[in-house]
């Protein structure tokens, strides 16, 4: 009884293992490697995938379409994008002054481009977004339309056109040529900001008869606060908390 | 030659020695640099990846990347460890691996120590491993590491006493403890000569056994442990622990080419000539329509067949063919199976494999004896299968 | 009586074999274990307290970050619970349930991969962790063409999903293994197929394994009942329970699948229950590709810009991957939810490895909690 029982015991342990080396053979053998080689191979990314959020342009006018409505800030449970604007005093419109994303707190979640009314904001699909300084991580307006060209498009033609304006001329704001709507990675080769760095704004974004709110910002380590300007709106105390946070988040963002 | 034999006997015992354990170390750290690839490629590809692929072609010189790196590591040694014992294990284990290099056959009278006793002379270098593990563990002032020593101490030295009576069958057969005699043995046999058909228990138990000893495959429990962190070999860093692998990949592939030896005929194979004058034989169409190409290939062969260091060339071939052949299996069984408990492990041991090749041993003497007590009755049915399977073994 | 001394063993927050970070105290009287303690709150991200901060769909990704292994579900339990709060305010469409009820699914298939392959991983079997990687990236490619995202999605809304399916991820059910990572019958025949036979043959019948899990960590059913335990633990014990099939949600009334339940309520046990799970799950989401492939339609409800559920308190539990999740969500009217607690199952069968685990060797510590089948994010949240 001890014996039979024995063997049988060891046939059994010997034939599991045999089925068992039997597959690791012929996964060794006969199915392909699933490796990538990234980064001389990289892997297809579908359509709807969500990389950085960045901003479309019009390319036939050559405008962003963002208006600083801040519903993406809002939105945001995490609180990363800092808007900054200021009211032009002859238009009376909404002139963007800053518009920020700090990728380093980023979930990539969509809420803000579901929250955009005006179909600015899209999830491109770049994901290599690795800086060397974690202050760089913060994306600005510009990198955001440079990134987003790729995504842009002509728009109506009953649009606003820009008479002997080619349409990849943009409104001052980026040095876009057509090699960079070609190549949208450029934006990688960005050295890091020096310490002290203080953005230059283009005259169109200057407060008029204030300093630039470039002096407003400290040095590169600090980014300031998202302001709401708390004239024009009463929204209730729920719609400014997340506006805290982007404050909050806005100094954060800088540090590393 | 002359001036070898002009030279004091002393001189040449020791010039001789010197030259023989380079070889030997030198062949050791060839065959750590091919396992250790080889064990990184197949785990790779039975995982459907593609192992390490940058350096060098096809990532085949990862090992010396490896190497240097862990020899301009910095050393960390932790406080209050005993500093001989910590210092010295690594260095133990590996010379014990090397020690076993020497008496494996690698061609005719291509040998480095032909001891009488080649076997027992293995089961003896065993003992240093353990003592290697153990100095480690103890050494290392830390509870893990002695937790992880002790059971591998148990379980090498109740796997050392299986895997000798596993071979003894092997040693009834060729009638000798001498590594090289075995072969001959084997040799001589012909074709399906090896001993593995007959002792196919003994090596399968040799080959459980040895992976145990080797502290690999479903035995790993004191080196792999993932269950509390790395064992005996937790606190050494850089080229120390580069010393663990070295000597547990020299001895996988020591073991490996004692089994090939044991068990599937060592260095015995068709030497270059006979290939040769096969293939040139063939391609005459063994006398039938006979053509330059074929006799040319075949008298070349046939010269070259006395050709000493072609041979010996051709016994290494074989013999490594054979070694990595077990080695592969070794690997194959490692990325398999899981592990066994220390407790299962210890029953395997004592309660199932020591019985098991103690009735190997007596089914090989049984028949071996029946074989010959037989010889000369007349032929019926019985009889004439026990002069078969006495033929047979 | 001279005893040696007790050793106390400390499998800390950074161990191959926890599963996250978790501290196991171990007390072991040589190679037996006397006593045992969990140690959590390494992972605790206060998921709760920002909860109350954020608007009702500014939650949902947070969900997704508890049991980041099987994200959809905790979704589901959180957009069903602000559901419930509405009433009938909001009628979530049918296809729209439809498609929750078959990412749950293939949800539950991926974490019980994942579960099976760290659990062969602990044990040795060092392949089959590999295997179940291969397995899930295909899953995660799939997850990515419909929602965007690999691991968290943030896809459920409350009213709807996010988006319907595109064109052509269903597939077709003569779809092969070499379109498993393109559309979802690629993936359910290429399991039903390939996998679950590969790791029937691999681990689930190695006599290696079975000696290191039969035997091991035996729950008893009523012990099971007494410690609230749930899932592939509770059925393991033998006691018949499954959310879907005794208080069925959403879609699942509709659907036919079978429990798997074990006998002896040990580690193998359940193991063989979760690998049985894989198999019905695949059924589930065959029937729903079916639904799905012949009714179109809208799939987000009508919902205000801004949610305001009505006062109130709702308790909702569904069954999860590793038992069963549960939230409790209380309004106050405003658009932040008052208060979200969250019952993790992965928090509730921590408190069985002091029941467990003494009186067993170090080396069973590892299957019994692969077994359990805990993720850190759960426990801490």
């Amino acid at each position: 009884m001890g014996v039979t029982n024995f063997i049988g015991e060891a046939w059994r342990a010997g034939k599991s293992f045999a089925t068992g080396l039997k597959i690791t053979f012929r996964e060794m053998m006969f199915r392909p490697a699933v490796t990538v080689f990234y980064p001389d191979v990289k892997d297809d990314v579908p359509p709807w995938f969500r990389g950085i959020p960045v901003q479309k342009t019009d390319l036939l006018t050559g405008e962003y379409k963002c208006t600083s409505c801040m519903q993406c800030a809002d939105a945001c449970p995490v609180g990363v994008i800092s808007i900054e604007w200021h009211q032009d005093p002859e238009t009376k419109k909404k002139v963007s002054d800053r518009f920020a994303i700090d990728m380093s707190r980023c979930m990539l979640c969509n809420l803000c481009v579901e929250a955009c009314p005006f179909d600015s904001l899209v999830m491109g699909m770049d994901y290599e977004l690795c800086k060397i300084e974690p202050e760089n991580l913060v994306f600005e307006f510009e990198d955001l339309l440079r990134m987003g060209l790729k995504y842009s498009k002509a728009e109506d033609p009953g649009a606003k056109k820009k008479a002997g304006t080619p349409p990849w001329v943009f409104h001052g704001l980026t040095n876009a040529t057509e090699d960079d709507i070609q190549d949208v990675h450029g934006y990688l080769g960005r050295p890091p900001l020096p310490k002290g760095y203080v953005p230059e704004l283009k005259p169109q974004f200057q407060k008029p008869a204030e300093e630039p709110a470039a002096e407003a910002k400290p040095a590169a380590e600090a980014k300031p606060a998202a302001e709401v300007k708390p004239a024009a709106e009463a929204k209730p105390a729920a719609e400014t908390k997340p506006a805290a946070e982007a404050s909050k988040d806005g100094e954060g963002a800088g540090q590393p | 030659m002359e001036w070898w034999y002009s030279l004091p006997t002393t001189a040449q015992v020791w010039i001789g020695g010197i030259l023989k354990a380079s070889l030997i170390l030198i062949c050791g750290l060839l065959n750590f640099y091919l396992c250790l690839m080889l064990e990184r490629k197949i785990s790779a590809w039975i995982q459907n990846r593609v192992g390490p692929w940058r350096v060098g072609l096809w990532g085949w010189f990862q090992p010396v990347a490896d190497l240097i790196k862990l020899w301009v590591k910095e050393y960390i040694q932790p406080n209050n460890v005993d500093k001989w014992l910590y210092l010295i294990a690594p260095f133990i284990g590996f010379v014990s691996a090397n020690l076993v290099w020497l008496i494996v056959p690698f061609g005719d009278k291509l040998i480095a120590t032909d001891f009488e006793i080649g076997i027992i002379f293995i089961a003896a270098v065993t003992g240093y491993d353990v003592i290697a593990t153990f100095m480690a563990g103890w050494g290392s002032n830390n509870k893990y590491s002695l937790l992880g020593a002790m059971r591998g101490a148990a379980q090498m030295i109740s796997y050392e006493i299986t895997m000798v009576m596993s071979v003894i069958g092997v040693v009834m057969m060729a009638g000798s403890l001498r590594l090289s005699d075995i072969v001959l043995a084997q040799q001589e046999r012909g074709l399906f000569g090896w001993f593995l058909f007959p002792q196919i228990i003994g090596f399968l138990v040799y080959l459980m056994a040895s992976l145990a000893e080797l502290n690999r495959a479903p035995f790993d429990l004191s080196e792999a442990e993932q269950e509390l962190v790395a064992g005996h070999h937790t606190e050494y860093s850089g080229f120390r622990w580069a010393m663990f692998m070295l000597s547990e990949y020299i001895h996988l592939a020591a073991w490996s080419a004692i089994a090939a030896s044991l068990f599937l005929g060592g260095w015995s194979g068709p030497t270059l000539g006979q290939v040769a004058a096969g293939l040139g034989n063939l391609l005459n169409g063994f006398g039938a329509f006979a053509n330059p190409v074929g006799t040319a290939v075949a008298n070349w062969g046939l010269t070259v067949m006395g050709s000493t260091v072609l041979n010996w060339l051709a016994g290494v071939f074989w013999l490594f063919l054979k070694t990595y052949f077990f080695v592969f299996l070794a690997m194959w069984i490692r990325w398999t199976l899981p592990r066994v408990r220390i407790d299962q492990l210890m029953d395997l041991g004592w309660k199932f494999l020591l019985p098991v090749s103690l009735f190997n041993i007596f089914l090989t003497g049984t028949l071996r004896y029946v074989a010959v007590a037989f010889d000369g009755l007349p032929i019926t049915i019985g009889s004439f299968t026990l002069r078969l399977l006495g033929w047979w073994l | 009586m001279e005893r040696t001394k007790e050793l106390l063993v400390n499998m800390g927050p950074q161990h191959p074999s926890t599963h996250g970070v978790l501290r196991l105290m171990v007390k072991l009287d040589g190679e037996q274990v006397t006593w045992c303690e969990p140690d959590i709150g390494y992972l605790h991200r206060c998921f709760e307290k920002l909860s109350e901060q954020k608007t009702y769909p500014q939650v949902i990704p947070y969900t997704d970050r508890t049991d980041y292994l099987a994200a959809l579900i905790n979704e589901q339990c959180y957009v069903e619970a602000v559901e419930k709060l509405f009433g009938d305010a909001i009628q979530v469409p049918e296809r729209a349930q439809y498609i929750r009820v078959m990412m749950a699914e293939l949800q539950r298939i991926t974490s019980h991969f994942l579960a099976l392959g760290s659990m062969a991983l602990d044990l040795g079997a060092m392949s089959a962790f590999l295997y179940c990687w291969r397995d899930r990236e295909k899953i995660y490619s799939l997850f990515e063409r419909i929602t965007g995202g690999r691991l968290l999605y943030n896809y459920l809304r409350i009213g709807g999903v996010r988006n319907d399916l595109p064109e052509g991820i269903i597939g077709t059910p003569q779809d092969g293994e070499d379109k498993a990572d393109k559309t979802i019958w690629g993936f359910i025949n290429y399991l039903d197929s390939y996998v679950y036979p590969e790791w029937d043959a691999l681990v689930t019948n190695n006599r290696i394994f079975q000696y290191r899990t039969k035997g091991i960590g035996v729950l008893s059913p009523e012990q099971a009942i007494a410690y609230s335990a749930s899932g592939a633990v509770l059925r393991g014990s033998g006691v018949k329970w499954d959310l879907r099939k005794n208080l069925p949600y959403s879609v699942y009334d509709r659907l036919e699948f079978d429990i798997p339940v074990g006998q002896n309520g040990d580690c193998f046990d359940r193991w063989w229950v979760r690998q049985e799970e894989m198999l019905q799950s695949s059924r589930i989401v065959k029937q729903c590709l079916q639904w799905l492939a012949e009714n179109p339609g809208p799939v987000m409800a009508k919902v205000p810009r801004v949610l305001k559920p009505p006062k109130g308190e709702v308790y909702h539990r569904i069954e999860g991957a590793r038992g069963e999740i549960a939230c409790y969500v209380v309004s106050d009217g405003g658009a932040n939810p008052y208060k979200v607690k969250w019952r993790s199952p992965a928090f509730t069968h921590l408190q069985l490895m002091p029941l467990l685990i003494p009186g067993h060797k170090l080396a069973d510590i590892i299957p019994i909690l692969g077994s359990i089948d805990i993720v850190l994010g759960e426990v801490d949240r």
